[in-house]
């Protein structure tokens, strides 16, 4: 039987697993990236702002402890060595007048007006101010915003870069683990194709995922209820074979010898007789052949002029052109002919052709006769009957059968439009 | 020909036994194994068999045949027909093997043709010196002069000449040509091979003195 494929290709599991694993790794690290921004930007400005505070005290302390030695004339700042200086630090009078200041800080005093604790000056300045004297000086130390910016930008960037990192990472390893797990499903799928539940010898072997047990269970039972039907099926075919060959046979023997005892006069009576028990013979394999249609298809390559010498129908010309031989099951197909030219005998055919068609996918066997043929209307109808299988309705046991054998190659009989006669062309696939 | 059918269906059976009787062959017709028993010498042309039969399987019947060396021509007459079955009877001994229902003339043809196959001969014509024999025409030829046989007369050189070259007994010749169940006269036999060597030429039969006829090869 011929796999069923499908217009559509079903979606990947692997596939859709490895996107979803790659969506939700970048919005992980997204989401943490925010989160870290968020929270960093709290927890910078406190930790910034302590370590602010820290250094104002203890510049404070040592500034205080020798304070009367430094120089609050206004006149500059304690000498350091070159650097780039992150803090900056004014002691203003209790007038606004900056007394002493680091080399980096701004000649005008911070705030307006004496502040102690944390205040910012615009977006420039994050400012810790404590007096620094019984004389109304301030000690301001501060610190540039943009100092703060940076270092929030730096811890949200590394937290997020290795969010990001992890999040890939785990997205390939669990990939990974999602290929490795899906790897049992397909050694189950390809332990189903090659599995004959019609084989007694071919078993379906346990599965190493308790998920998949389910499946290869239910995959079994199917299995078996199908071989027993088709033993049953078999078994009843040979005893209908039997039951219905051999009477058969025996009315043919006894027409026979009937034929050879007879006067002239009854002889043409006998002789239709023996038709009618042909055309009942014909039938009777069709019937059997039908039954057993949905077992294996046996090809094997056929001398289609040599099939057409062995069709018995001695009132019909039969003759085969095209390609010389296919490949196609020998019983089924003799079957079917042997039907397709009981119906063309049946309309008044004396003449057939079997025309083999190959081409790549298979071969198109058109079967062409001279008799009353098939009107449109009535051509139509049958031909909807066979695409739909719609067996019980118009379609006779001839064209049933035929179809029925086109399908188990793969193919469908189509009703040619023709002129003249009735064409017939059976599709069959290759293997 | 002396033929051995085994068929339990008693229609076909006689059907087929009245057939071939009335086609000029000798038929002993049987309806189930343990009446059939087991043919011995140059009993029978050629064996008709039925697969399926109520005491048992013909063709293990036919295995047990050949098993004994009786090269005997076995056709199997069966309903069964898959491939399977057609392949298994033919290995099984069968020399040929004819589905159900069947035309009584295609068997005919088929005794003939498989008898044929056990002389050797690819046609129906068999020659011997000046005399020829048509199987098929059942006609004997002296040079191109056709010889008026009788029934009995044909039954006899068909039966030597389909075993030539090998002595045939009285009694297997008796049984080959009146049938085993038939009254013949002590000397019917002889009567008739005296005839057939005036019809077809003295030297044509030869008497092997106590063991039977033959015709030279």
């Amino acid at each position: 039987m011929n796999p069923v494929r499908l217009t559509n290709p079903a979606p990947s599991i692997r596939k859709r697993l490895s996107g979803t694993l790659f969506v939700v790794s970048i919005a992980w690290a997204l989401a943490v990236s925010l989160v870290v921004w968020v929270s960093v930007r709290h927890e910078v400005d406190d930790l910034m702002d302590d370590t602010l505070q820290e250094s104002a005290e203890i510049l404070y302390g040592l500034l205080s402890f020798n304070a009367s030695q430094l120089p609050l004339d206004g006149t500059g700042s304690l000498p350091a060595p070159a650097h780039a200086e992150r803090l900056v630090w004014q002691i203003v009078s209790a007038d606004q007048r900056v007394l002493l200041r680091s080399h980096r800080a701004p000649a005008q005093p911070f705030l307006a007006q004496p502040a102690t604790g944390l205040s910012s000056v615009g977006d420039e300045w994050r400012v810790y101010g404590l007096p620094f004297d019984d004389r109304g000086r301030y000690l301001y130390v501060a610190q540039i915003s943009s100092e703060r910016v940076e270092a929030r930008l730096e811890t949200a960037e590394t937290t997020a870069a290795a969010a990001l990192a992890v999040g890939l990472v785990c997205a390939l390893l669990l990939r990974s683990r999602v290929s490795g797990e899906l790897k049992p499903l397909e050694a189950l799928s390809a332990a189903v194709a090659r599995y004959d539940p019609l084989d007694a010898a071919s078993t379906l072997a346990p599965v190493s995922r308790a998920e998949l047990a389910p499946m290869r269970d239910a995959i079994v039972h199917l299995g078996t209820r199908l071989a027993r039907m088709v033993a049953n099926e078999r078994a009843f075919s040979a005893h209908a074979a039997h039951a219905l060959r051999t009477p058969l046979a025996g009315m043919v023997a006894q027409l026979a010898v009937a034929q050879r005892k007879s006067p002239p006069e009854v002889q043409p009576h006998l002789q239709r007789t023996r038709d009618a028990a042909d055309r009942l013979q014909r039938v009777v394999t069709a019937l059997l052949t039908m039954f057993r249609a949905g077992a294996d298809v046996t090809r094997s390559r056929i001398d289609l002029h040599e099939l057409a010498g062995l069709l018995p129908f001695p009132a019909l010309t039969i003759t085969a052109s095209g390609a010389p031989s296919i490949e196609a099951d020998a019983e089924l197909l003799t079957a079917a002919l042997m039907n397709l030219l009981d119906n063309s005998l049946r309309h008044g055919a004396t003449q057939v052709e079997l025309c083999a068609l190959v081409d790549a996918s298979g071969t198109s066997l058109v079967v062409t006769d001279n008799g009353s043929g098939i009107d449109v209307a009535h051509r139509q109808g049958l031909q909807d009957a066979l695409d739909r299988q719609a067996y019980d309705g118009r379609s006779g046991l001839g064209l049933m059968l035929a179809d029925l054998v086109a399908r188990a190659h793969g193919g469908r009989l189509v009703l040619m439009p023709v002129a003249s006669g009735c064409t017939l062309e059976m599709r069959l696939e290759s293997s | 020909m002396r033929l051995m059918l085994l068929e339990d269906d008693l229609i076909l059976g006689e059907g087929l036994r009245d057939f071939l009787r009335n086609d000029g062959h000798q038929v002993d017709w049987h309806q189930c194994l343990q009446a059939a028993g087991a043919p011995s010498g140059e009993a029978y042309d050629a064996l008709l068999v039925d697969w399926q039969l109520p005491d048992g399987s013909g063709l293990d019947w036919v295995r047990a045949l050949r098993r004994r060396g009786d090269t005997t021509p076995v056709l199997l007459l069966t309903a069964r027909d898959l491939l399977k079955d057609r392949i298994h009877g033919l290995d099984s001994g069968a020399d040929d093997y004819l589905v159900k229902p069947f035309d009584p003339e295609e068997l005919v043809a088929r005794i003939r043709a498989v008898r044929r196959r056990a002389v050797g001969s690819a046609g129906n014509a068999l020659v011997f010196g000046d005399v020829a024999l048509d199987l098929h025409g059942k006609v004997a030829r002296v040079g191109k002069v056709q010889a008026e046989l009788t029934a009995r007369e044909w039954a006899l050189v068909e039966a030597l000449a389909l075993r030539a070259g090998r002595i045939v007994s009285k009694r297997d010749l008796e049984a080959l040509v009146m049938g085993a169940d038939a009254e013949v006269a002590s000397n019917a036999l002889e009567v008739h091979v005296s005839s057939l060597r005036r019809k077809l030429g003295r030297e044509f039969i030869d008497t092997v003195r106590g063991l039977g006829y033959r015709i030279a090869t």
